[in-house]
């Protein structure tokens, strides 16, 4: 039986090469994701193991947890810090056994170009530093031809952001720090000792220890000391030593812990990274699944004489069934073991292209963890074969008698797949509601994976559902291309058997329905972010500030121009309102319904002032509280002060969800400095005028750039649009494999029907007519899956944005256009699938195929 | 040998093959399938051809007809020439001028009865002559079955559609490949009936290969082809005469070369056999 089984395999190749490939397809993407983020993982290891390798103990300061406890922490984390006394390194530098103990100060550093612009670095990291004077606690270098900064006046770049930056050593260049901006002489180029400019793409302005701690906003501080080991001394035994000269506030860990923490915090976001990755593959998965379950139905239905002559011949029902399954398990081992070579190959090729973008990648290792072998297998063996196990199934009911007789196998009943696909649907519906809830069923944290499992159900329960509707769909589709015999003969092929039709219209569908979700809540949201806008912003130009804040001088600047009418700026910060951590922000009441628009609730949100706060709707409504009541506001320099419930305006995304007056700015940190401001043209003024002399106020300031609302708009959603584009070149993918499945149907339908095809080129059809009759068929089935994805989808993305009207989708739009596109993408892809099918089937043999057997 | 067959009718040629060889594969492997063989088809007339099997005669339906390619000599369709024809041409032919019915599998389950029948002119995007397409559904008796699909009819039922669908175009010859081999006697029977009277009253040509004696009587003429060669036509068949000059030839096959007769004229031919 197995080596019937076997040569039959063989033999059929061919036939199940369309369906392993879509297993292939799938299973690349898993094996790539993890390939791809494991090696980077590993990378980065070497990396800071590399670059902190001389350091024996790491000394900084303890994370801040609580508001408003002192100091403020060094910018670039994520936890706060404290900072480091400066009294401490003297103290590190008496403790036994230490051989050498350097300060650290870190925080962000731009270069302003040429062009009166500051640098831009696509996004990574400016580091703003001390040079490091010591050749054990630091890779750097500076370059020959160069000294490393002496002077408060002295920077050195490291050579790629000069060459950006079009600056060289003897150059003076202007820098802006949260400080401010200043002017400086570059004296030297820095890199690391094996030669690469950076770590990861960040760059460098390194300044003299003491100009550092000035321009970096933290005097008489450090943000942290290295040190380095005697010979003979541990890390470990070194730590434990210098632990006790340190005092309240200030902590010790040991060089490798140091290292392992900063490969943690990258391996952190490589994890979201690959688990974002895998989602996706899943989805190109589950599409794989539904070619291979097409794929052996039709074969099993192809290979009915055969099977029942096995069953005639005395093979048990359960040989049969085995049969099929392990037909199954050798494809799904193929296919994965070939999947598994592509992925390490796709790993290795994206890799490449990310450092051709300039990434800058540090080179490391192609890693193949075993986890990830056994995860291709496991995956590419599961899918294939679950996908297997109904059509082993039917196979094994065949009875013996099929052999003799050429019956036509009668129509099965749809009862059962009805009520299935219906129960299917209705579990995942609401898998999905509740997912979107954020419910995670008592068994995750969030509702991310009830949503995930209930999205496959329902796409489950759809396609179960299809057939139902294949035929009188298939038949108005096929109606544009009914006028002629060959486009009619090819619209019947595709109604005849509504389950084989929407089955494979339904892996198109999942593809076009995550597409088209995603394509409305995309639309959806950039329509939220016009109307958040238009309803929030009173101003006509929005100025915002990169690095440091806008200052007070600027704010002069802008008012004085002619036809400005009113000027405001915005103050954000941390704060704490009866206890609980939020975020607040700071402005002048006469800003109310000038420049920031606040539509009133209750109370009166004009009635802002210095011992008032006026609170968000949808916060009031949460918290239960009224105007009038009194909230604890706790600030980040360690006040606290009392402030009355004034008013309370509809939810709005640009202010949030606290407006206190700008007294409160005072208890801000960099109170001084605007987050943003906002500019109102004075009524009858020329709008393009205003905005000519604004451009040239702001010039001296390259760290604010100014937009105008339509720009302002633009901008997010060109972000959004960015985002659904990512997003759907994921999915483009398991839209390939729905379409690699028509293939598949199709070409096993030709072969199905070799003498009807004989016999329509013997009565007369040409070979054109016969590809067209093919062609239609492929397209009828694809805008089938179409119409059901976008439909689909359709509703899938208005359930999203119902779920995050909250969270500011709060309106709903379809991209009629985009949809339409998407649906004409379908119809395209349905002829291009049919061209190899449609060749063969004109290229058939006649006599071939009438012969009788 | 080779043998040329005439008629001596002045009635016009509906097909003609003329030194009609088919030979597949190449050197040490070559077969041949057809020596070269010449016939005349006259319009009007049904001409049964007959032989073992091996003998060429689907072969020579096959080239006759334009469904294969043969070596070297010429097939005529009322006048055309079909050696000098592109597939796309060919193609034409058997849409227009030519009509087929196959021992099985002759119909579209896709289609009712009344679409098969009108396939070929679908095909052509014509419409058929209504006064034409009642006679011949007339004719084959399933004027109350147009609407069926084929699955619907009996094997016979089925049989008689595809013989009206060959019809439909008028076409200048119809080519039947064993047309009873599947059916029941009655189902042949009216199968055969319906041929003859295509040819006797509606004027159509038809060229039937057959293996069976009773079949054959129902032409004006029968070929007999043995080794691709055709080596003898009897005239006004019966099953019996048709059964006695098969024994001779299967005789003469098995007996050897010099037991092999030589073909007699038209003339020595019996009118009834013995």
């Amino acid at each position: 039986m197995l080596r019937a089984t076997v040569k039959s395999l063989l033999a059929r190749k061919l036939r199940l090469l369309l369906s392993a490939l879509a297993i292939v397809l799938g299973v690349a993407f898993v094996a790539g994701a993890f390939v791809l983020t494991d090696s980077l993982g590993r990378t980065f290891d070497n990396l800071f193991t590399t670059v902190s390798k001389n350091i024996a103990v790491e000394v900084r300061g303890t994370v801040q947890s609580d508001l408003g406890s002192g100091e403020q922490g060094g910018p670039g984390s994520d936890n706060t810090r404290r900072n480091v006394p400066a009294s401490v390194l003297d103290k590190i530098r008496g403790v036994d056994g230490v051989a050498e103990a350097q300060p650290s100060v870190f925080g962000n550093a731009v270069v302003v170009g040429t062009d009166g612009k500051p640098v831009s670095n696509n996004g990574a990291p400016n580091i703003g530093a001390n040079w490091v004077d010591s050749t054990v606690l630091t890779q750097q270098r500076i370059e020959a031809g160069g000294h490393p900064p002496r002077a408060p006046d002295e920077i050195a770049l490291d050579p790629a952001y000069a060459e950006r930056s079009g600056h060289h050593v003897g150059d003076t260049v202007t820098v802006l720090t949260t400080t401010g901006q200043h002017q400086y002489r570059v004296v030297g180029i820095v890199r690391y000792a094996d030669g690469k400019s950076s770590l990861g793409g960040e760059t460098y302005v390194l300044f003299t220890t003491a100009t550092a701690q000035k321009v970096l906003d933290t005097p008489g501080v450090y943000t942290d000391i290295q040190v380095a080991a005697a010979d003979g001394v541990s890390q470990q035994e070194l730590r434990d030593r210098v632990a006790t000269a340190l005092p309240g506030g200030v902590e010790a860990i040991t060089g490798q812990q140091f290292a392992d923490e900063q490969a943690s915090d990258v391996k952190a976001g490589l994890g979201f990274f690959n688990t974002f990755l895998l989602v996706f593959a899943g989805v190109a998965l589950f599409v794989g699944a539904f070619i291979i379950f097409n794929t052996f139905s039709i074969l099993i239905a192809q290979r009915t004489r055969e099977l029942a002559l096995m069953r005639a011949l005395g093979a048990s029902r359960r040989q049969v069934n085995r049969s099929v399954l392990f037909e199954s398990l050798v494809v799904g081992v193929v296919a994965s073991a070939v999947g598994l070579l592509a992925g390490i190959g796709v790993a290795i090729g994206l890799r490449a292209a990310f450092n051709a973008i300039g990434a800058e990648f540090p080179p490391g290792p192609t890693l193949v963890l075993p986890r990830t072998v056994i995860a291709a297998f496991a995956v590419g063996i599961l899918v294939t074969m679950a996908a297997a196990l109904i059509p082993a199934r039917r196979a094994a009911r065949i009875a013996p008698v099929a052999a003799m007789r050429d019956a036509a196998t009668p129509d099965r009943p749809m009862v059962r797949q009805t009520v299935g696909g219906a129960l299917a649907l209705g579990v995942g519906a609401t898998g999905m509601a509740l997912g979107l809830a954020g419910n995670g069923l008592g068994i995750w944290g969030n509702g991310l994976p009830v949503l995930g499992i209930g999205t496959a159900l329902a796409f489950l329960g759809i396609a179960l559902l299809s057939p139902l509707i294949s035929r009188p769909v298939s038949r108005a589709v096929g109606s544009l291309f009914a006028r002629r015999l060959p486009g009619r003969l090819g619209r019947q092929n595709a109604m005849r058997n509504p389950r084989r039709t929407a089955s494979t219209a339904a892996a198109l569908m999942i593809g076009l329905a995550l597409v088209s979700a995603v394509g409305v809540l995309g639309a959806s949201l950039k329509e939220s972010i016009q109307t958040v806008v238009n309803g929030a912003l009173g101003a006509d130009f929005v100025l915002e500030s990169q690095v440091s804040g806008i200052s007070e001088q600027t704010m002069a600047a802008l008012r004085q121009q002619r036809g400005v009418g009113q000027v405001d700026g915005l103050r954000f910060d941390s704060v704490a309102v009866n206890g609980d951590h939020t975020g607040a922000i700071a402005i002048d009441p006469a800003a109310v319904g000038q420049t920031v628009a606040l539509q009133q609730r209750q109370g009166s949100v004009a009635g802002l002032s210095a011992d008032s706060v006026l609170v968000s709707d949808k916060v009031v409504t949460d918290k239960g509280w009224h105007v009038g009541d009194r909230l604890d506001f706790a600030f980040r320099d360690g006040t606290t002060a009392p402030r009355t419930i004034a008013g309370t305006y509809k939810d709005n995304e640009l202010v949030g969800n606290y407006v206190l007056d700008q007294s409160a700015a005072g208890h801000f940190h960099d109170g001084k400095l605007y987050g943003v401001a906002l500019v109102k043209v004075a009524p009858g003024a020329d709008h393009a005028q205003v905005r000519q002399a604004l451009d040239t106020a702001i010039k001296p300031y390259p760290n604010v750039e100014m937009r105008d609302r339509g720009e302002f708009v633009a901008e997010a959603a060109g972000q959004i649009d960015t985002a659904v584009r990512i997003l759907s070149a994921l999915l483009a993918l398991s839209v390939l494999i729905a379409v690699l499945g028509i293939i598949n149907t199709l070409a096993l339908s030709v072969l199905e029907r070799t003498r009807e095809l004989g016999l329509l080129r013997a009565v007369g059809m040409s070979r054109r007519q016969v590809k067209r009759m093919v062609r239609v068929e492929s397209v009828v089935i694809a805008i089938f899956g179409g119409l059901l994805g976008l439909v689909v989808g359709g509703a899938i993305g208005v359930a999203l944005q119902r779920a995050l009207v909250n969270q500011g989708v709060t309106e709903l739009r379809f991209p009629f256009g985009q949809l339409f596109g998407y649906l004409v993408l379908a119809a395209v892809a349905g002829v291009a699938a049919a061209w190899l099918p449609a060749r063969r089937a004109s290229r058939l043999n006649v006599l071939n195929a009438i012969a009788t057997e | 040998m080779t043998t040329t067959v005439t008629a001596d009718r002045q009635a016009s040629v509906a097909a003609q093959a003329v030194e009609l060889r088919k030979v597949y594969g190449s050197g040490q492997t070559a077969v041949t399938a057809l020596a070269g063989v010449s016939a005349t088809f006259p319009a009007g007339e049904l001409t049964g051809i007959m032989g073992p099997s091996g003998s060429g005669k689907s072969t020579l339906m096959h080239c006759l007809a334009g469904l294969d390619t043969f070596t070297s000599g010429e097939v005529y369709i009322g006048g055309d020439a079909l050696s000098t024809m592109s597939d796309k041409r060919l193609t034409e032919l058997r849409r227009d001028r030519v009509g087929f019915v196959f021992q099985q599998y002759n119909l579209l389950p896709t289609l009712t009865a009344e679409e098969n029948i009108t396939l070929p002119l679908a095909i052509a995007g014509r419409k058929p002559d209504p006064a034409w397409f009642d006679a011949v559904v007339g004719a084959v008796r399933l004027g109350d079955r147009l609407k069926h699909r084929p699955n619907e009819l009996s094997g016979g039922q089925q049989q008689r559609l595809a013989c009206a669908r060959a019809l439909i175009t008028r076409p200048a010859v119809v080519f039947a490949d064993e047309p009873t081999g599947n059916l029941d006697s009655h189902s042949s029977a009216e199968v055969l009936d319906f041929l003859r009277h295509s040819v006797s009253d509606l004027g159509q040509t038809v060229v039937m290969v057959t293996h069976e004696p009773t079949a054959a009587a129902y032409s004006d003429r029968v070929l007999f082809l043995a080794d691709g060669l055709i080596v003898d036509e009897l005239l006004a068949p019966t099953a019996e005469s048709v059964l006695d000059r098969m024994k001779v030839l299967d005789l003469a096959a098995y007996g050897g070369e010099d037991a092999a007769p030589r073909p007699p004229s038209p003339a020595q031919v019996p009118a009834a056999g013995v």
